[in-house]
């Protein structure tokens, strides 16, 4: 079989947990027999790990009675109808949602385009499983080794 | 014990269907050479050829079998197969892949099981008739030829030359619907001698990871297709001889799929559909386009088996098979007309 390295997102991926089943097994399993790729996960895990170490450090708590303060001056402060208009068109708001808008148009076309892209199968795939359940015919070929088709079955 | 009651039932669909059981065709040694497998253990080295219209492929693995139903492989060529390893183990089938420290549990379909032996017999005595046709030497060994004539086509299908004294295949040779040579596997060397289950066991430091769709039972196909899910569909014609056989789930690149298995007793071909969208791709050669009705196709091929793909726009059908384009295509046409 050929040896294929995951790249670094698939780790990265794999700490997050966010592969398939199959694949999640693969690196798992390519990890405890790769020690190059085993050190680039410890690597990350060191890295995420220095982040999260951090983040705690610099932590700071609000001063003591800013949040009621806060919330007191916003219930005050009830601008006019037309104030409100023309508060929604500053930039502090339009930023934001033209951010979002641009997000949805994005995963929207992403997901279209993702849903028009049909999955690529090797003929060689669809060779292996059907040689595999015909095995048992008389005379039949004996059944070739399997591959999960995460790893692409070409072989 | 699942394929045997699957075989039955099919063998009854085409008693059903008119096919009279010709009994008069059944042969001793053929039927002997099917069962040796399951009482005789043997060691030797295998060579397997593929001969396609665009490429040809070869294999070459040593085999250990201890009767009735442990089978170790071990591959020597091509290089993508060289070091891989195959132990079947009754109803489990485990690859060896030491490059990555692990094993894949499957299901192994090819049990030898009395029921399912005799089902298969069956099946294939109704649609071929048996021509001795001499003797030969495989492997330094005596055989009887045995010629397995289509009754149909009046072609020979495949050529058996069986061990006089073991009763086991040396050599088969197939042939395309055309009478071409299209495989052959042969014994280059055989001993028969007892081999010792140790032989068998499996690796403890690889990780063991099971096929996705292990838990899946097969069924008969018209049992599973209601359960696929999506509007699939069974083939309205079949090429004469064959029968439905087995039916269930497989998952290729995350798109699950229903598979169907059809067989004359020594041709096969499968019927793989899925409710979403997929490309047909071929490593070696470039696909074709072909034309299925008022719809696009494409094929590919894998040495000598042919593997033709199409949409209806809500199904994908994806037929594949050693049975010669022609009869896909027809095949195809008898699916979404």
């Amino acid at each position: 079989m050929n040896e294929t390295h995951p790249s670094i997102e698939h780790i990265v991926d794999y700490l997050h947990g966010e592969l398939s089943p199959a694949e999640d097994a693969a690196i798992y399993a390519h990890l405890a027999s790769c020690p190059e790729c085993d050190g680039k996960r410890n690597e990350e895990v060191a890295i995420t790990e220095a982040l999260r170490a951090y983040a705690h450090a610099t932590e700071r708590d609000m001063p003591p009675g800013l949040a009621p303060r806060i919330r007191s001056v916003a219930m005050q402060a009830q601008p006019a109808v037309w104030q409100r208009f023309v508060t929604g068109f500053r930039p502090v708001v339009m930023v934001p949602v033209a951010a979002a808008l641009a997000v949805a148009i994005y995963i929207g076309y992403d997901s279209w385009h993702h849903a028009a892209t049909p999955t690529s199968i090797q003929a060689a795939s669809y060779v292996n499983n059907h040689a595999a359940m015909a095995a048992s015919a008389p005379f039949g070929d004996a059944a070739p080794p399997l591959t999960l088709t995460s790893d692409d079955a070409t072989r | 014990m699942r394929r045997a009651s699957t075989l039955i039932a099919a063998s009854l669909v085409a008693t059903s269907l008119g096919f009279a059981f010709a009994r008069e065709y059944r042969d001793p040694l053929l039927f002997a050479a099917i069962a040796a497998p399951a009482n005789v253990s043997y060691a030797g080295v295998v060579q397997v050829l593929h001969i396609g219209s665009r490429a040809s492929e070869a294999d070459v693995y040593r085999v250990e079998h201890r009767a009735p139903n442990l089978t170790r492989r071990d591959y020597e060529a091509p290089a993508a197969l060289a070091g891989d390893t195959v132990v079947s183990k009754g109803d489990l089938i485990f690859s060896l892949d030491a490059p990555k420290h692990r094993i894949v549990e499957a299901r192994n379909d090819a049990v030898n099981d009395a029921r399912v032996l005799n089902s298969e017999y069956e099946l294939l005595s109704e649609n071929y008739r048996v021509e001795h046709r001499g003797d030969d030497t495989v492997a330094g060994r005596r055989t009887v030829d045995l010629a397995l004539i289509n009754k149909y086509s009046h072609r020979m299908t495949m050529l058996v030359r069986i061990d006089a004294a073991s009763k086991i295949a040396l050599d088969r040779q197939e042939f395309g619907p055309s009478g071409v040579l299209v495989s052959e596997t042969r014994f280059e060397q055989i001993r028969y001698a007892q081999v010792t289950e140790s032989d068998f066991s499996l690796p403890k430091n690889f990780a063991v990871v099971r096929d996705p769709t292990l838990a899946e039972t097969p069924a008969q196909p018209d049992a599973v297709v209601p359960s696929a899910g999506f509007a699939a569909r069974a083939p309205h014609e079949l090429p004469d001889g064959f029968a439905p056989v087995e039916g269930d789930f497989v998952e290729m690149h995350g798109v699950r799929m229903l598979h169907l298995l059809y067989s004359d007793g020594i041709r096969t071909f499968s019927l793989f559909e899925s409710g979403t969208a997929s490309k047909l791709e071929a490593a070696e050669t470039q696909t074709q386009s072909m034309r299925i009705g008022d719809r696009s196709g494409e094929y590919a091929e894998d040495a000598a088996t042919g593997v033709l793909s199409w949409s209806d726009g809500s199904v994908q059908y994806t037929l594949v098979g050693e049975v010669g384009l022609v009869n896909l295509a027809h095949l195809a046409q008898s699916i979404t007309p």
